[in-house]
């Protein structure tokens, strides 16, 4: 199994759409090459200058035993499938959402266990917010750029734990699990922050009278 | 509180293909200012002959994981004030889907007949300020929403 981007087939420029991703993922891991044919990640290097925060992290879902797969949305205004209904649109989510196959697979059981682990979408906006670039997340100032929001969603952040079966458990409130899943991701985003001397993001628990 | 919703299409006959260009007056019959969601409108197939539309936000997806949450834009509203929110909503209604052989594509869900569209519109008692990483479940717990107003068309196919 691997890690493959899928653009559209109703996208007339699929060649940019790939190399922009690959643009994005060499930001995460500078080896990182996407196929033009079969849309396949691979890992070569990285060459010495390169960024490499995020090696280990591609590398663990190219060779993960579920597949990881990237897709470009071509505006804010697209849904994201199987998110409803009402199915949520890529703008509510800044820009970048990850579905896993199955919930129950993709987290911890009862006990503390990595569950199987399960196929996941992890969906992208490719326009930017239509150019306009996506808010600065709590504690920050500056747009993330959009290659940051990829990481977010990939490594270490939110597929990575899906394939891997180690999403918190679910507790059946909303605001708990919200709130578990995406500080797992920010605390991942914030080491690539570091990496590039940019303000990191706020981890904000949610207190223990929200359990239910 | 008592927030009050009604619809006026500039016709009633459409055929697919066609916008229906759907207008909401809300109306705030309470003397206290609230803020009403205008901005993000999930528009979906119900039903063969029905479309929800929900002006106002809806629970976290299970299981869905994102970037930041990016609240809808809400507007002050006060006591006895009304403010009309245009919603046109494309025939037939679509919904993005993933399709084993293409890819991400866009499904269009067909509506034909004497078809109902519901409004359901969503408000809160104080402008939104997220405390927490979680901001939308925090969104919807604080949000209140309207009962579904309905409008009936006709559309032809």
């Amino acid at each position: 199994m691997t890690l493959i981007v899928v653009p559209r087939e109703a996208d007339t420029n699929q060649y940019d759409t790939v190399k922009q991703i690959e643009e994005m993922l060499q930001q995460i891991c500078g080896g990182a090459q996407v196929s033009r044919v079969t849309g396949e990640v691979s890992l070569v290097g990285p060459a010495p200058g390169d960024h490499n925060e995020g090696c280990d992290c591609l590398r663990a879902l190219i060779s993960s035993k579920h597949n990881v797969l990237i897709h470009p949305l071509p505006s804010p205004g697209s849904e994201i499938p199987a998110t409803g209904p009402p199915q949520k649109k890529i703008r509510s989510c800044s820009g970048g959402a990850t579905v896993p196959g199955s919930l129950t697979d993709a987290s911890r059981t009862n006990g503390g266990a990595a569950g199987p682990g399960t196929e996941t979408n992890v969906y992208i906006d490719m326009s930017n917010n239509s150019k306009n670039g996506y808010p600065a997340p709590p504690g920050t100032t500056r747009r993330p750029p959009l290659w940051l929001i990829l990481a977010h969603e990939l490594t270490s952040g939110h597929a990575s734990h899906c394939v891997a079966g180690t999403l918190p458990h679910p507790t059946g409130n909303d605001k708990v699990d919200e709130a578990a899943r995406e500080n797992q991701a920010i605390e991942s985003e914030n080491v690539h922050r570091a990496a590039r001397k940019m303000e990191k993001r706020k981890l904000v628990r949610v207190g223990a009278s929200d359990g239910g | 509180m008592a927030v009050e919703v009604r619809l006026r299409p500039s016709r009633r006959t459409y055929v697919s293909g066609e916008s229906v260009d759907l207008r909401a007056t809300i109306r705030n019959s309470s003397t206290r200012a609230i803020h009403v969601v205008t901005e993000t409108a999930y528009i979906w197939r119900s039903g063969p002959d029905r479309i929800t539309v929900l002006l106002a936000e809806s629970p976290p997806a299970n299981g869905l994981c994102y970037y930041g949450y990016i609240p809808p834009r809400t507007q002050r509203l006060g006591g006895g004030r009304t403010i009309v929110v245009p919603l046109p909503i494309g025939l037939p209604p679509r919904e993005g889907a993933i399709d084993s052989a293409t890819g991400y594509v866009w499904r269009e869900q067909p509506v034909s007949g004497s078809v109902t569209i519901a409004v359901t519109v969503g408000y809160l008692e104080k402008a939104f300020e997220p405390k927490t990483t979680a901001p939308w479940a925090e969104f919807v717990e604080q949000q209140q929403t309207t009962q579904p107003a309905t409008v009936r068309i006709r559309v032809a196919t």
